[in-house]
């Protein structure tokens, strides 16, 4: 194995989860998270060059992750925009059997991916670095965006959520 | 449920064993090597079946000497559009890479728009210029290597080339364009949309 195969494989095995749970938070739907886990996976071990040590880990597995999602309706794989015109409606989280056993800690993650999908592509990849505890000012380079506007989309984010959930008697 | 509950809980979720079985390291790796090879393959075959056929006419134009004005500038221009749709597929082997994936997402954002539209001019503008380029190139050409034939057969072949390189060449610039309409526009008008949702110029850092 050589050193590249040797740091993408540290690499990935590190970030597995985060990479993962951005991937979930963005899309939701299961099956196409595992297409978009593997594209980024691809992407990052093409842009394994452009890694210099001098930049942060996290920031650079963040900034290939999100731009890979803001790419991934380019792929012949997804037909339709699944997170926008899913026909999902809170009433099954609240009605269908399956939820109804599962803990309310488990139920009140998965309606939270559910709305985080409803939100715009942008706010999704956000409120995802937010739940991972990356600071502003990371979640800053990631985006392109200054730190005090990052502070206000984040309120907004959670501020629009809230009410999402609330609707449902949960809360952010 | 506080925020820094959901939080914490959030980070319990983790990929399931079925991803990394199916999309273990060393299978990510050995597709994305046995990828690559079949790109620079493909481009290394097309740039060999191009000087083969550059050295060809290069030594029947030489042979077949001297030759009339219209005859050189016929092929010059299909000299200059072999080597233009050369540099076009070399430079899509080497943009193979997307190194512009580590940027920050508004220079990201900004970059691709200009690459999508700079495809798009691509297919819809030079493409068909190169088309006409070449089939003039051509024309000229064979203004000179028929000059022997009967009118009507020289006009008919001149016809037929004309005909089979200019069609051929733009049913495959229609089929860019559907692909363009089905994939290339969705896409732009959705990185417009995420460009315009981080914020306006002031609030990004895109330079």
């Amino acid at each position: 194995m050589n050193q590249r195969e040797r740091q993408f494989k540290e690499l990935v095995s590190q970030h597995k989860d985060q990479i993962y749970r951005i991937c979930y938070g963005y899309l939701y739907d299961r099956t196409e998270v595992h297409d978009l886990y593997q594209e980024i996976l691809i992407n990052i071990w093409n842009n394994l060059d452009s890694f210099r040590n001098e930049a942060k880990i996290s920031t650079w597995i963040f900034r290939i992750a999100v731009n890979s999602a803001l790419m991934f309706n380019r792929t012949s794989r997804r037909k339709s925009r699944v997170f926008v015109d899913r026909e999902i409606s809170p009433d099954q989280f609240v009605a269908s059997d399956q939820m109804a056993e599962k803990k309310s800690k488990e139920k009140a993650l998965d309606f939270l991916a559910y709305c985080i999908s409803q939100l715009p592509k942008e706010d999704r990849l956000i409120i995802g670095m937010v739940l991972e505890k990356v600071s502003y000012k990371e979640i800053s380079s990631v985006m392109g965006i200054t730190t005090s506007h990052t502070g206000v989309k984040i309120k907004r984010i959670k501020e629009r959520l809230s009410k999402m959930m609330e609707k449902e008697n949960y809360e952010v | 449920m506080k925020f820094e509950d959901i939080q914490s809980q959030w980070q319990e979720n983790q990929a399931p064993d079925e991803i990394s079985t199916e999309l273990n390291h060393e299978s990510i790796m050995s597709q994305i090597i046995r990828l690559q090879r079949k790109t620079i393959f493909a481009g290394l075959a097309v740039s060999v079946s191009f000087a083969i056929v550059f050295v060809a006419i290069g030594l029947l134009w030489q042979k077949t000497a001297p030759h009339t004005w219209f005859f050189q500038a016929g092929m010059i221009m299909i000299y200059l559009d072999m080597i233009l749709a050369l540099v076009f597929i070399w430079s899509l082997v080497i943009s193979w890479r997307n190194h512009s994936l580590n940027l920050n997402s508004a220079q990201f954002i900004s970059q691709t728009i200009k690459k999508l539209k700079r495809r798009r001019f691509v297919n819809r503008t030079v493409i068909p210029i190169y088309l006409l380029i070449l089939v003039l190139g051509i024309n000229l050409v064979y203004l000179e290597s028929l000059q022997e034939m009967e009118e009507f057969e020289r006009l008919l072949t001149h016809l037929l080339v004309s005909v089979c390189t200019f069609g051929g060449g733009m049913i495959g610039v229609v089929f860019g364009r559907k692909r363009d309409a089905r994939i290339v526009s969705p896409l732009l008008a959705e990185l417009e949309e995420v460009r315009a949702g981080l914020g306006p110029e002031g609030m990004t850092t895109e330079v």
